[in-house]
């Protein structure tokens, strides 16, 4: 593994006081000494399809598949469970290595989807599985649903042969109500509490009167507006509502539930200590799938050097590490697994596109007359051209990101998903492209030239090059004229000081969103009304158009109303869209053998019972 | 706490004056002792990596040390494979020269030692020769404060005030001053003890003199080396605490050219083929002007003030 | 002596107190935890409702004398971040890893200071004194963590010698990060040891010692650093203050479960008890530590005993 000559030459180089000059050198000589590494990772066929750089202006890839509204979905052959698949390679101990997630958490209550489909998920299943190749929604614990015309009733059916961890029992439709009613609780934090506050009450009586078990495997979610996802927030890669016992519930009580959760999940859980580790071990007798591997252990790693030191020294076999890191990766024999799924989108929000105090006409009508901020420059569509076209996203995606984006036409819209007009993709280079020539004369016609510009550089977990990336875009903006400043500010004061108090005018700053539908990611941007949401643009139009696709089970008039308000963003420049980025992680080829990943943020990690160690 | 300083005052007053230099030993060690005599070395770097830098980086910068292009992206240094003759130590995340950055560093270190070591010293001094001259609860009270700023965890203290603010240079300097006004307070409270009790102070008073005009002609004059040597020696500790608060992202705000934040701001590279020299040049010049700046302030510890004793 | 003990308590306490403010009062405005710990989705009234669920609406005055009273009975209320614990018994958890570290760490510091300092007081202006003033210095010419990060590079990715990280391998998992902490402190008790050092080598005593022919080594060694090694351990506070600056930033490098990171990420997260029960914590021991180290002098030193 190592050449001891060199690497005791720089231990001892170290010492001195000097030596630390050679860092560079040794690490030249490191690098390529371990490339001589016999395995290369040849063992994962699934996960290298990145496409080459120069293809990666056109279109995105498609998943094969979608989470779609109306599902009466009955299970294939393929997906038929049988209980307890024997397994034929055991490995020991999967360790995977992330970066120590904010809200560290056993109940799915507590935390955002991503937190809980990376903590919890592992020991207890939502009601709806989704596929690791396509994400789209199949069957779990319900086997089937579905959900009435207007969408305001959805049953699901649930398996009769499942048994919660431990001495719990069986699983039945009654433990339902009592997990969805965690949600709601008074302390929840979750993603889906206001979600599910607003569909089915704001008290736990009224929620149980509105999620009621027909019988132990019929459980029927009756909801106070309509709503077309009931199926995706009701499992999915992003919902809150995991299935906890009922029993254990109300004979333990809240502490002891989240001290030591029973689950229906391939894994059991073990123990946690906060900032270091969890721990899961293998339910041997899971009705999907039972792991591959004896147990689970997330390691918490705060710094990127060491998540990488940790994979090559075999001290885990996966690992959460910066894109910047991945050539020294390789470079030691380690693979970089791509997500099956487009995962991330990256964008530049242009702030002062509405108006909070009240939802008067913003993005649509005569910008001038009707803001809280009259002159306010982001009013201008101009100005927002201007922006967009100073920003070379092909540098940005060659450079920060090794290539691996696809192109990214309107915020919130992924080909692959409803309501994509494949318009956008045809006309972005001639209305997005990269032209400061362009840019400066726009300036300079809307009267905004060298107008002041607060950019801020702030990160969201999985996409560190969002500060490379603002800082880059102070030089592009900079050289359009625009008069730049920069501020480094955290995600939450950038909350707590701009958007949440609707202070966002004259500012611009880097995002990233997930891969879901579009309607989920536009009721925080586009939607007036909710207090405390980001609302990047937002008019009576976008309002209308929102209300139609999300209420409306009919995927055709759903898909209508979302390209509508596609359109308008297009058209307007709403927002600065840079890059679709698939998640990536790195691997121990050398210990792992068949990882298929759908992945959503980078660490968040599903699917881990279908790992398998390598072949030995 | 007081009582270590006054037990380290009672051990002064008990200890005889100065004393005498050891006998040199040997042709090497006298030219040691040559060398020692005037700190050349150490005046030298600092020359070149901090003062020239520091007051000429506008001129001699080859680039601007904001503005950067991806394409010029982590470039290596000029002499290896890759590396381009117009950035001469490579180029950082954003494709910004290293050197530039480094030299315009050089002034954003001066500023901010100076300033906050300034602002500290003249704090703590006068606090301590007040606390030491007066006694009694002026002393009592200013211990107090003593105490309480070096219990106070200081990264915390940091990291709350830059979340109560934003990240700014005024944010780092208030921190130092902070932490550094106490050490001041400390040592010139000590020293101020002991010269009180010296004969000339009786006199000047029987003579007439206000006590403004004792502590400021007699007492300040004789605690002024020390202050000058811990001065010195605080220049490393406070350019090692902005890295280590940059380190926290609570130090010097991007894009900024700060040594500090440079480090902190290339260690995900710091091992890395694809980018050691991000961290690397900024962080020598960081451990060369600490070097220097230590080794300046023992040799003036030993010409000024051979008793004192400081952390 | 025991006025002046209940004298010391006494000033202590005072202290304490005006510190349990100031902390209250800072951490209040670090701003909102709930913009931090909420989703994106949240709405203001999902806030408003946490912020009730967490006492947090309340007047601050109501807030303080709340945390004061169940402060006093080692209730600092429960975690934000961590839902479900208390912000106690995550500090408790911590503070015995952290202790431990920085006890090795001082270890560390110890034995390469000791040794540099004697030698070059006793050869002192040789090049051995100039050669040793550089290894100590080398420690604190560089941040902790880009020490930490280059010894973990090399002697735990590369050589393999030493764990990553974590302290789940037992004592030769504390060997790189004690020595990335503890090298900072190397130069300053290499220079008090040195300093005090010379003081003693001019004694009468240590004339006495030479007169009478015992052996120098035996002098130097045994006599003199006996005498010398006091003055370090008054300067224990200060020691103590910049151990925790390098362990905070070594306790990330290495994911060593300690205060120092708990600390951080709680002022992060602004997690209010958290913060609180962390300084509480940490001033308690500098105090009581401050106030045995003042004890004890009062005992060995009769004339300090004035006031």
């Amino acid at each position: 593994m190592v050449r001891p000559t060199i690497l005791a030459a720089v231990a001892a180089a170290l010492l001195l006081v000097i030596g630390v000059a050679c860092g560079g050198t040794s690490q030249e000589q490191t690098a390529p000494a371990a490339q001589s590494q016999p395995e290369q990772p040849q063992t994962q066929p699934q996960e290298q399809q990145q496409a080459p750089a120069a293809e990666q202006a056109t279109a995105a890839d498609p998943p094969t598949a979608v989470p779609t509204v109306i599902a009466t979905a009955t299970p294939s052959p393929t997906n038929t469970p049988t209980a307890a698949q024997e397994t034929t390679a055991l490995g020991g101990t999967l360790r995977i290595a992330t970066i120590p997630p904010v809200q560290q958490l056993t109940g799915s209550w507590l935390g955002t989807t991503t937190s809980a489909n990376t903590q919890v998920r592992p020991f207890t299943d939502p009601l709806v599985h989704t596929d690791r190749f396509d994400g789209s929604l199949v069957p779990g614990l319900a086997t089937s649903w579905k959900a009435n015309e207007d969408g305001t009733q959805w049953t699901f059916f649930l398996r009769d042969d499942v048994d919660f961890h431990g001495e719990w029992g069986p699983f039945t439709a009654h433990d339902v109500p009592t997990s969805a009613a965690l949600i709601i609780r008074e302390d929840a934090i979750a993603t889906d509490t206001g979600l599910f506050r607003g569909l089915f009450g704001d008290t736990e009586e009224e929620l149980l009167t509105n999620i009621v078990a027909l019988d132990d495997n019929t459980v029927q979610f009756n909801l106070k507006t309509p709503n077309s996802l009931m199926d995706f927030f009701a499992g999915a890669q992003q919902g809150n509502l995991f299935v906890y016992s009922k029993n254990q519930y109300e004979t333990d009580g809240i502490e002891q539930l989240q001290e030591n959760p029973a689950g229906v999940g391939p894994w059991v859980f073990e123990s946690r200590t906060i900032d270091v580790n969890v721990k899961y071990t293998r339910n041997d007798d899971h009705y999907r799938r039972a792991p591959f591997f004896q147990a689970m252990e997330y390691v918490l790693i705060p710094e990127e050097t060491t998540r990488l030191a940790q994979l090559q020294t075999s001290a885990v076999q996966i690992g959460e590490v910066s894109r910047e890191l991945h050539l020294d990766a390789q470079s030691s024999g380690l693979a970089v697994l791509q997500s099956e799924l487009p995962s991330i989108q990256v964008a530049f929000i242009i702030g002062g596109i509405y108006n909070p105090e009240e939802a008067g006409p913003c993005l649509t009508e005569e910008f001038q007359n009707c803001f809280y901020q009259p002159d306010e420059p982001h009013l201008n569509p101009m100005v927002r051209e201007a922006i967009n076209r100073s920003i070379n996203r092909q540098e940005i995606n060659e450079q920060l990101f090794g290539g691996i984006g696809r192109q990214h036409t309107v915020w919130g819209y992924h080909p692959a998903l409803p309501g994509y007009n494949p318009r956008w993709t045809e006309e972005f280079d001639e209305k997005y492209g990269f032209d400061p020539e362009k840019a400066r004369q726009l300036l300079q016609e809307s009267g905004y030239e060298g107008y002041k510009l607060k950019l801020l550089l702030t990160e969201l977990p999985g996409v560190p090059e969002m500060i490379p990336m603002g800082e880059a875009a102070f030089t592009y903006l900079s050289n359009v004229g625009i008069d730049v400043e920069t501020e480094a500010i955290k995600w939450s004061d950038y909350r707590a000081k701009y958007y949440r108090p609707g202070k966002t005018h004259g500012t611009i700053a880097a995002t990233r969103g997930t891969y879901r539908p579009a309607d989920i990611t536009l009721r925080f941007y586009n939607r007036s009304g909710g207090a405390g949401f980001w609302r990047t643009s937002v008019d009576p139009m976008t309002d209308i158009l929102y209300d139609t696709a999300t209420q409306s089970v009919d995927p055709e008039v759903k898909a209508q109303a979302l390209s509508d308000l596609g359109d308008l963003k297009f058209d307007l420049y709403s927002e600065v869209p840079i890059v679709w980025l698939p998640a990536q992680i790195v691997v121990a080829p050398a210990a792992i053998g068949e990882m298929v990943w759908p992945g959503n943020i980078n660490a968040s990690f599903t699917h881990t019972e279908y790992i398998t160690p390598a072949a030995q | 706490m007081a009582a270590e300083n006054r037990a380290a005052e009672a051990r002064m007053a008990a200890e005889a004056i100065d004393a005498p230099a050891q006998p040199q030993s040997g042709r090497v060690g006298r030219v040691w002792a040559e060398a020692r005599r005037y700190p050349l070395f150490p005046v030298l770097l600092l020359l070149v990596v901090l003062v020239i830098p520091a007051i000429f980086a506008d001129w001699i910068a080859p680039h601007d040390p904001k503005l950067g292009t991806l394409s010029t992206r982590l470039l290596p240094p000029a002499w290896m494979e890759g590396g381009d003759p117009q950035y001469l130590l490579g180029t950082d995340r954003v494709g910004r020269d290293i050197l530039s950055r480094v030299m315009h560093g050089a002034r954003v270190s001066v500023i901010i030692a100076g300033i906050a070591i300034f602002i500290a010293g003249v704090l703590g001094t006068t606090l301590g020769i007040a606390a030491g001259y007066w006694g009694g609860w002026v002393d009592a009270l200013v211990m107090r404060l003593v105490d309480i700023s070096l219990s106070i965890p200081i990264i915390l203290l940091a990291l709350v005030i830059v979340a109560a603010t934003k990240p700014s240079i005024a944010n780092v300097v208030l921190v130092l001053v902070l932490l550094l006004w106490s050490r001041y307070a400390r040592l010139v409270r000590g020293e101020t003890l002991a010269v009180r009790v010296q004969d000339f102070i009786a006199r000047s008073r029987v003579s007439g003199a206000s006590h403004r005009r004792i502590m400021l002609r007699h007492v300040f004059p004789n605690v002024f080396n020390s202050v000058i040597v811990l001065a010195t020696l605080n220049v490393g500790f406070v350019i090692i605490l902005e890295a280590t608060l940059s380190f926290l992202a609570v130090g010097i705000p991007p894009p900024q050219p700060a040594w500090g934040l440079m480090v902190a701001d290339g260690r995900v590279l710091i091992a890395s083929a694809q980018g050691w020299w991000v961290s690397l040049f900024p962080g020598l010049a960081i451990m060369l002007v600490v070097l220097s700046m230590n080794l300046l302030g023992d040799w003036l510890r030993d010409r000024l003030d051979p008793k004192q004793r400081q952390v | 002596m025991q006025r002046y003990i209940i004298f010391r308590v006494g000033q202590s306490i005072l202290t304490l107190l005006v510190l349990t403010v100031i902390v209250f009062s800072l951490a209040r405005l670090s701003g909102d935890p709930l913009d931090v710990l909420l989703p994106l989705e949240a709405t203001n009234e999902d806030a408003e409702r946490l912020r009730a669920a967490w006492g947090l609406d309340r007047p601050l005055y109501v807030q303080y004398f709340t945390f004061i009273g169940n402060a006093l009975t080692g209730d600092f209320g429960d975690s934000l971040r961590v839902r479900g614990r208390t912000a106690m018994s995550l500090v408790l958890e911590r503070l015995p890893n952290t202790a431990a570290l920085a006890g090795v760490a001082v270890i560390v510091a110890i034995a390469i200071a000791v040794p540099i300092g004697v030698m070059s007081a006793v050869k002192k202006d040789t090049a051995f004194d100039y050669i040793g003033k550089l290894i100590a210095l080398f420690g604190q010419s560089l941040p902790a963590f880009w020490l930490g990060l280059m010894l973990m590079w090399v002697f735990a990715a590369q050589l393999g010698w030493f764990p990553v990280s974590g302290n789940e391998a037992g004592p030769i998992s504390y060997i790189l990060p004690a020595v990335a902490i503890g090298w900072f402190q190397v130069a300053a008790l290499m220079r008090l040891v040195r300093s005090s050092m010379l003081d003693v080598l001019d004694t009468e005593y240590v004339k006495l010692a030479r007169i009478k022919g015992i052996p120098e080594w035996k002098v130097v060694w045994k006599h003199c650093l006996r005498n010398a090694a006091i003055a370090p351990f008054t300067y224990f506070a200060l020691i103590i203050g910049s151990l925790m600056v390098g362990s905070v930033s070594i306790e990330f490098v290495f994911a060593w479960p300690g205060v120092g990171r708990l600390a951080v990420d709680a002022a992060v997260t602004k997690d209010f008890p958290v913060v609180q029960a962390v300084v509480i914590t940490f001033c308690l021991v500098y105090i009581i530590a401050n106030l045995l180290v003042d004890i004890a002098y009062a005992y060995v030193d009769p004339r300090i005993r004035y006031n």
